[in-house]
């Protein structure tokens, strides 16, 4: 505009106004870059430091490192829980420009309907969101396609902003094994601060602080794809994963209980049922299984209530009833209250206090068991020379039964939800102390678990000695409780042959296995009203175990709450028993030491090769 | 400055209407560069080949041969060619705008059709905007409209505008009401530069600003009387954007995002910081090689670097303008200060924008972002100023 050449030809004449004009335009352009380099001053000279910290701090993030669970295995090391890496899938709904494209393309890759997604990518679009989950805890082959599909294209052409969360998920192999014993997971937490699973019940509850392990964290800046610019680390903290446990459970042994329990249900359609295996050398819970169940993978029946996942070994008090009679007799023979070859006479009744106790027919009715020995007493199951025996121990004595034996308080064991075993304190009772006294030596009036009495006829089957029930082999407890020795063995030998009578020749016959020696108590005990009294027509029907006698392998109980088809324990739990138990026998290779032919049961087909126990 | 006549034999007889723009795009290439090697680390994945993570590069680098040919052509051009076929041009622009609207033709991006997409044999598709080749048209129907002898009403002259003014139409419907007042203002400015009468100018503004006010608030009030209120329609994203200029931190999770994103990035740069390559802000700028390329820029090389890129453009401007005080033709004259409108009103917008002084609006910097039909109507811009200068004596 200024310096306008003279010396250069010319055939136009500027025109003045047209000058001006032109001077009027670039000086008003001159004062546009003016405002432009006096905002540029303050933002880059004045406000720069302040800019530049807002900007570090937003892209600055601490990224978890995701710790993996701890797996959970049976005794011989078979998964029953183990820990994968999913991934959460999320899109920016805002990046999509094409839903029924994108929603197509998710959907063939993740499953799911198309229509569905696309109708929400519009939803959410509309709103504005920027965050959409579209699949939850999916597992890496669905994911892995997917992201090497979407990478491979470049970050222009790509038809939505697409991101994984990488999430810990539960993988269950056994899925329909002993689920009240392991538990389930919750996915916890978010993606800044690292998901985890949080346990729900069972061994995962009870060992969380093993299996939980630690997130670590990667601190540094994030590029909008969401990866961490390599040079910005600034801070690692690495991940410490959790420890395996391994259970004393034996899958091959827990799916014959499973079976078992299957076909009591069948049978006796119970509100709810249990088997449970114990080793009485060690105390290690070999089987737990419950009724009703559920599957640890599909979560089945879990919607509606809770009740599947209830371990009824811990979390069920009951009346033992009969089954206590044998700890009766064992400990008044140990007191030498009892002399072996003495003659109890029963004549169908007896009158205690005010009251009158009686022997019961099966099937009703009065009946006399005459003269008997201490084990026919057993064998017998007689509630008239019970009585007496449990007269002469008084009632500080029966009570003694139950703390020796362990019935009260709570099992130390690795689970949650463990009821605590109880009965009056012998102190607090000041009338009627000879009923209560026959009572409890028949086992009415304290509420035990079937854990509790399990582990107590474990003590009869390991010559004597109570080993607290044990779960967990791995890690192994700081502080082992040492071997407690309550009984000798030979008054166990006695109370086991009388035993053998109950089931030979008592209430037990459904529990003879051909080819071995069984021991066991039935146990039909009517339901306690928790308002006092008891229900009538409502039983608890239990069986206890013990394979073979003579060599004590294993103590079985089997339990079943308002079984329909026959109350009596005889009837609904043995057969059970016989089950879990001869398929024990021929698991272990225990050799039959009975004159009568044995067979084989039937193989479950999972466990052909099966090594064999310790 | 005394061998004009000498220098006219030359292949560009005004040499910083050459090297200037020419410099401009170097360091445009060099930005886009280094947004393409942000980007790496956003896809998540070593791209297949180098070549689709640097396609913008390796595409504008094409376009700026082309654009040199195309320049090096038309400086052969007689300006007397382009005053005849002003006409032809503008119908042949605005046909252009119309086929944006038949479908099949045109490809869209994010809710805006403004590309005609062309299919070509080793780069794919290749998309092409009809409004920036419109910019250049605008800049030659106004000098002709000014330049012709008889200042007449003619139907020509009224049927010619009200087509231009069509295409108007046409780009803001694209949606673009950038460009579409762009295209206004250097229409308008050329009008005055041409010698139009203040009093008709006046009454031309105060129709645009009602014309303004009507694009950004009919969307609004149609959406009012349904009863949403206008926070939350998509349709009146123009208001919110404007009123999000005034306060984009407050607006930072929708509107305003984009407004901090470069704010922040412009003062990470501080007085010299940095260094090229090394910015962090631009992975989060939308655009980032093309509309808010200058941020990239600033946060790169700091107040230094973003004043010399503003100097740059002055140059370029005040060489236009000094070029049509030098015009020996009226034609000549208005086209080479509408180069100057064309070029210093886009730098001024986008820079603008860039730094939080105006609402966001998809305006390209003028030789530095990346884009071909941006680039290719301005070198064809230049070398027709080149033909003005060659033809001075
Ligand atoms: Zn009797």
């Amino acid at each position: 505009m200024k310096g306008r050449p003279q010396n250069s030809v010319r055939t136009l004449k500027l025109r003045q106004q047209d000058l001006a004009r032109m001077r009027f335009a670039g000086g008003l352009m001159v004062l546009g870059g003016g405002f432009l380099c006096t905002r540029l001053a303050q933002l880059q000279i004045v406000q720069a430091k302040e800019l530049r910290h807002i900007a570090e701090r937003r892209r600055w993030r601490g990224r978890p490192l995701l710790a993996l669970r701890g797996a959970i295995y049976d005794r011989h090391g078979k998964p029953l829980a183990r820990t994968v890496m999913n991934y959460h899938v999320v899109i920016d709904p805002a990046s999509v420009q094409e839903p029924w494209q994108v929603a197509r393309w998710l959907t063939r890759h993740l499953g799911g309907n198309p229509k569905e997604l696309e109708q929400t990518i519009r939803e959410r679009k509309a709103r504005g969101a920027r965050y959409l989950l579209v699949k939850r805890s999916a597992p890496p082959h669905q994911v892995d396609p997917l992201l090497k599909e979407y990478r491979a294209l470049p970050f222009r052409e790509r038809p939505v902003i697409l991101d994984t969360e990488q999430v810990p998920a539960r993988e269950y192999p056994h899925s329909q094994l002993a689920p009240q014993v392991v538990g389930l997971t919750r996915l916890e937490g978010e993606r800044d601060e690292g998901f985890r699973l949080a346990p729900q019940g069972g061994v995962e509850e009870a060992m969380e602080a093993v299996l939980a392990g630690e997130n670590g964290i990667v601190q540094g800046e994030v590029a909008p794809g969401g990866l961490m610019i390599p040079e910005t680390i600034l801070q690692r903290t690495l991940p410490k994963d959790g420890r395996s446990v391994r259970l004393t459970l034996d899958l091959a042994i827990q799916e014959s209980a499973e079976l078992a329990l299957d076909e009591l249900w069948k049978r006796h359609r119970p509100l709810r049922a249990l088997a449970l295996v114990i080793d009485p050398h060690t105390g290690d819970l070999l089987a737990v299984a419950n009724r009703p169940t559920t599957d640890l993978a599909t979560r089945k029946g879990l919607e509606k209530s809770w009740e599947p996942m209830r371990n009824l070994a811990v979390n069920f008090l009951y009346e033992p009833g009969s089954t206590i009679k044998p700890l009766v007799v064992a400990w008044a023979l140990e007191r030498g209250l009892v002399r072996l070859n003495e003659p109890f006479r029963c004549a169908g009744s007896i009158a205690i206090g005010r009251r009158r106790v009686g022997c019961s027919a099966h099937g009703g009715g009065r009946k006399a068991h005459g003269t008997q020995t201490v084990e026919e007493v057993l064998a017998n199951s007689c509630n008239v020379a019970t009585a007496q025996i449990g007269l002469r121990l008084s009632l500080e004595g029966v009570y003694a039964v139950f703390e020796r034996f362990h019935l009260l308080g709570r099992t130390e064991i690795n689970l949650t939800g463990v009821e605590r075993g109880y009965a009056l304190k012998p102190s607090e009772i000041r009338y009627g102390r000879e009923i209560r006294t026959a009572n409890w030596a028949f086992g009415q009036g304290l509420m035990i678990t079937p854990l509790a009495l399990t582990a107590s006829y474990a003590i009869l089957a390991n010559e004597g000695v109570y080993r607290p029930p044990r779960l967990v082999i791995e890690p192994a407890p700081v502080a082992v409780r040492p071997a407690e020795p309550v009984l000798s063995p030979e008054n166990c030998r006695t109370v086991l042959r009388g035993l053998v009578h109950a089931v030979e020749e008592g209430t037990g016959k459904e529990a003879r296995l051909p080819g071995y020696w069984v021991a066991g108590k039935t146990g039909t005990a009517q339901k306690a009203n928790p308002k006092g009294g008891y229900i009538k027509g409502r039983y608890i029907a239990s069986f206890v175990g013990i394979v073979p006698a003579d060599r004590p392998r294993a103590v079985i109980m089997v339990l079943a709450d308002e079984p329909t088809n026959g109350y009596y324990g005889g009837e609904v739990a043995a057969p059970a028993f016989r089950q879990i138990a001869q398929f024990l026998m021929w698991y272990w290779k225990v050799p039959p030491n009975r004159t009568t032919a044995t067979t084989l049961p039937r193989r479950p087909e999972r466990w052909t090769n099966e090594p064999r126990t310790g | 400055m005394a061998t004009h006549s000498a220098r006219s034999g030359a292949l560009f007889p005004y040499p910083p209407l050459f090297w200037l723009p020419l410099l401009l795009c170097l360091i445009g290439l060099v930005f886009q560069f280094s947004v393409c090697i942000g980007d790496i680390l956003k896809s998540g994945a070593t791209p297949p080949t180098p070549l689709t993570a640097f396609r913008v590069v390796m595409m504008q680098s094409l376009w700026l041969a082309l654009g040199l040919g195309a320049m090096s052509l038309l400086a052969r051009v007689p300006t007397r060619f382009w005053q005849a076929s002003a006409g032809f041009w503008l119908v042949l622009g605005v046909l252009s705008l119309l086929v944006l609207f038949v479908p099949g033709f045109s490809k869209s991006i994010n809710y805006a059709t403004r590309w005609l997409a062309l299919p070509v044999p080793g780069l794919g598709q290749v998309l092409l905007q009809p409004s920036e080749a419109f910019k250049l048209i605008t800049v030659f129907w106004f000098a002709w409209l000014y330049s012709t002898q008889k200042r007449v009403w003619s139907l020509w002259a009224v049927g010619g505008t009200a087509l231009w003014l069509l295409g108007i139409v046409a780009i803001e419907r694209q949606p673009d009401l950038g460009t579409a007042l762009l295209i206004i203002m250097v229409g308008v400015g050329l009008a005055y530069l041409g010698g139009a009468r203040l009093s008709r100018l006046m009454a031309l503004m105060v129709a645009g600003v009602f014309a303004v006010a009507l694009v950004l608030f009919l969307p609004v009030v149609k959406g009012m009387l349904k009863g949403e209120p206008w926070e939350q329609q998509r349709t009146a994203y123009r208001l919110q954007r404007i009123i999000a200029m005034m306060d984009p931190w407050k607006h930072q999770q929708d509107v305003g995002y984009q407004m901090v994103r470069a704010q922040l990035a412009v003062g990470s740069g501080g007085f010299a910081r940095l260094g090229i390559g090394e910015g962090r802000e631009k992975r989060y700028l939308p655009a980032a090689e093309n509309d808010y390329i200058f941020a990239t820029i600033a946060e790169e090389t700091g107040f230094v670097g973003s004043i010399t890129v503003i100097a740059l453009m002055g140059l370029v401007v005040y060489h236009c303008f000094r070029l049509a005080t030098q015009a020996s033709t009226r034609f000549g004259q208005l086209v080479g200060s509408g180069l100057a409108l064309w070029i210093g009103l886009s730098a001024l917008i986008n820079i603008g924008m860039a730094i939080g002084l105006l609402p966001t609006v998809g305006l390209p910097l003028p030789f530095v972002s990346a884009g071909g039909s941006a680039l290719l109507s301005l070198m064809a811009g230049l070398g027709i100023a080149q033909a003005v200068a060659r033809e001075r004596g």
